[in-house]
């Protein structure tokens, strides 16, 4: 039982603006942690954690999630929106909504989804781009240079994974749209830079809905700034629904643990829990199985 | 009679949803291509007399039909087409499409061509294999080697039975004939019963497909799209990843940890993959496995378990495409004694696919 007690804890907590750090028991104590970004042998950035020490997980901040900050709290719904003024210079620098370049129709689009909030997420679907390493109950980064690929791991949502390939390839031609699409990676420095293209329409890459069309090309940019904490950028660029390409991230933090099987479809309070009622109607298959 | 219908039959799990004895043709046009897993459909719009008709016809994944070198273009809304194949057994107006014919060209479109089937099959390697890799330490790697991609599928078997039984069952582990139900392995009455329940439905119930619930236990290694092995050997623990199912992955962990219910120390939360625990004996890897729950089925065929399954499993990769899968089932639960099984799983040289069970859900 106690997974499904924390599962509601964590779900409101996406509600309610905890942060799932505090949930889980992170550092706490109030000091600052001024560790450094640990490194491997070879001197490049390990994302992940450090061989003998605690074992961790990446987390985000539910309410910093969005890829834009709200003009006015009712921009999100009934999606709580976070209206302090950030001190960070890079929080303070995410686009406000009136800042994101819409097409009319995708602004349309995004109106209509804070309302109705039928998050892909929330049907146990694999999320995309932003919203995928932001799933509840931590994210890990698994990088294996010997095989050059790099693996994005969720635990909660559809716990799946995204494999970014590190080994010099190119797109392919005449991609299949998926929800993930397919991801390349290379390190610029000290920096994980993240290319991907073939998204499907269906995809929500961020948990308000953020428009999106096939021709969405993402660049994620993961540079682990201490031990404890990652920033992620992403740089959407998708002309069917944007007149411009626009950058937009969010921090996510160490939080010590191990992640944990989780079946998003055992026992989905999601639709109650993040998307606020059941009278949201969840429609069944179409026309399977 | 229905024993003997279905061991004339039923060949394909598609004998779960369409009743092999009901065929249909269908002239219509298509007015949407859903190119996605686990299954496309191509909705067609039919008139039948006077009667305007609206089917659904459904066809393999994506994955395998892409295997076969079709795209969502290959079949464009607008298209008359006739369709073949058996009608669902609710009634409902949904269709297997056995046969797809555009009408503008007289071609079978949508087929699965004999290269993508031969895919999906064990096959008879045709040079010596290499042999096992190891890591620096001298123990077998079960992933792929530095600079090489790959996975494990084709399983040599992927219907469960105990070893030395002799009968036959299809690929997803459907009997050819329901009388031999009682051989398949040392069951308890009832859970032979419910075995002969769920496969005389043609495994309709089956959890894997109705929820997309992970394949779970040893189901994983029975899969058509496959598994990775990822040894991440700084923290001595194991992802198995699954190419289909949910695309879903759970850890072995081999750093010596006991055994104790759930990763988080709560007994009481039984698991779709339980809690695994390896270690190396020689060459081969040996994982023990407990703390399961009873809402899938752990293998391919509906074989029942309760909460009291234990799994020994043990990895020996023979040589470098050659994974040799052999497991003990002990639940008292549902069998008399413990029993065992084995098969083999060959090495595919190329990516993990992604497949999500979930895809075409709403």
């Amino acid at each position: 039982m106690m997974r499904k007690i924390f599962l509601v804890v964590a779900f409101v907590s996406l509600v309610t603006q905890a942060s799932f750090a505090q949930g889980r028991g992170g550092r706490g104590g109030g000091q600052p942690d001024t560790r450094p970004a640990p490194r491997w042998p070879d001197g490049h950035i390990n994302l992940g954690p450090v061989p003998g020490a605690e074992m961790g997980l990446w987390d985000a901040t539910p309410t910093s999630i969005p890829l834009a900050r709200a003009d006015a709290a009712s921009d999100f719904g009934l999606f709580a929106a976070d209206m302090s003024e950030p001190t960070d210079p890079f929080l303070a620098a995410k686009p406000k909504l009136s800042q994101i370049p819409f097409q009319p129709w995708a602004r349309s689009l995004f109106a209509a989804r804070v309302l109705t909030r039928q998050e892909p997420y929330t049907r146990c679907k694999p999320s995309s781009a932003a919203r995928q390493v932001a799933t509840a109950y931590g994210t890990q980064f698994v990088e294996v240079p010997e095989l050059k690929i790099f693996y994005i791991v969720e635990t909660g949502g559809a716990h799946s994974f995204r494999t970014v390939y590190m080994d010099g390839r190119s797109h392919p031609a005449n991609l299949s749209p998926s929800s993930r699409g397919h991801s390349i990676g290379r390190w610029e420095s000290d920096t994980l830079v993240i290319d991907t293209v073939g998204f499907n329409e269906k995809a929500w890459i961020d948990n308000l809905g953020m428009p999106t069309t096939e021709r969405l090309h993402t660049i994620e940019k993961l540079t682990r700034t201490s031990y404890t904490q990652i920033k992620y950028e992403i740089t959407v660029d998708d002309l069917g629904a944007y007149t411009a390409p626009w950058t937009s991230g969010f921090y996510l933090r160490w939080a010590p643990g191990e992640s944990f099987e989780f079946v998003c479809q055992e026992n989905n309070l999601a639709p109650q829990l993040i998307m606020g009622e059941d009278k949201i109607a969840v429609a069944p298959p179409s026309f399977v199985p | 009679m229905l024993l003997i219908t279905a061991s004339l039959l039923a060949q394909h799990p598609i004998a779960a949803k369409f009743d092999l004895t009901k065929r249909r043709t269908i002239k219509g046009v298509v007015t949407r291509v859903d190119w996605s897993n686990p299954h496309v459909h191509v909705l067609v719009t039919a008139q039948e007399g006077t009667r305007t008709t609206y089917w659904a016809v459904e066809l393999e994944s994506q994955l395998e039909l892409e295997r076969s070198k079709w795209t969502r273009d290959s079949l464009k809304p607008g298209d008359a087409i006739t369709v073949q194949g058996p009608v669902a057994r609710d009634g409902s107006p949904q269709v297997w499409g056995d046969s797809l014919v555009l009408s503008s060209t007289g071609k079978r479109v949508l087929a699965m061509s004999p290269e993508a089937i031969a895919f999906f099959k064990p096959t008879a390697s045709p040079t010596a294999a290499r042999p096992t890799p190891r890591w620096p330490d001298g123990k077998p790697r079960l992933g792929p080697v530095p600079g090489e991609t790959g996975y494990w599928a084709r399983p040599s078997s992927s219907g469960l039975k105990e070893s030395g039984v002799n009968v036959q069952m299809d690929e997803y582990g459907l009997l050819k004939n329901f009388g031999d139900a009682g051989k398949v392995a040392p069951f308890q009455p009832w859970a032979r019963d419910l075995y002969v329940l769920r496969q005389s439905t043609f495994l309709k119930d089956d959890p894997m497909f109705l929820e997309c619930y992970p394949p779970g236990a040893l189901r994983q290694f029975q899969m058509p799209f496959g598994i990775q092995l990822l040894e991440d050997k700084s923290f001595q623990r194991i992802f198995v990843m699954n190419g289909g199912g949910n695309h879903d992955w759970h850890f072995i962990y081999t750093d010596g940890r006991a055994q104790q219910g759930a990763n988080r120390g709560n007994a009481d939360n039984p698991l779709f993959y339980g809690n695994a625990v390896g270690k190396w004996e020689g060459d081969t890897l040996v994982v023990d496995s407990k703390g399961f729950n009873e809402k899938f089925w752990f293998s391919n065929g509906g074989l029942p378990h309760t909460q009291q399954l234990h799994l020994v499993e043990r990895f020996t990769r023979t040589d470098m495409n050659t994974l040799k899968y052999e497991v003990t089932i002990d639940d008292p639960g549902a069998y008399t004694r413990p029993w065992s099984s084995s098969w083999t799983l060959q090495w595919v040289a190329e990516d993990l696919p992604t497949f999500y069970c979930q895809d075409n859900r709403a």
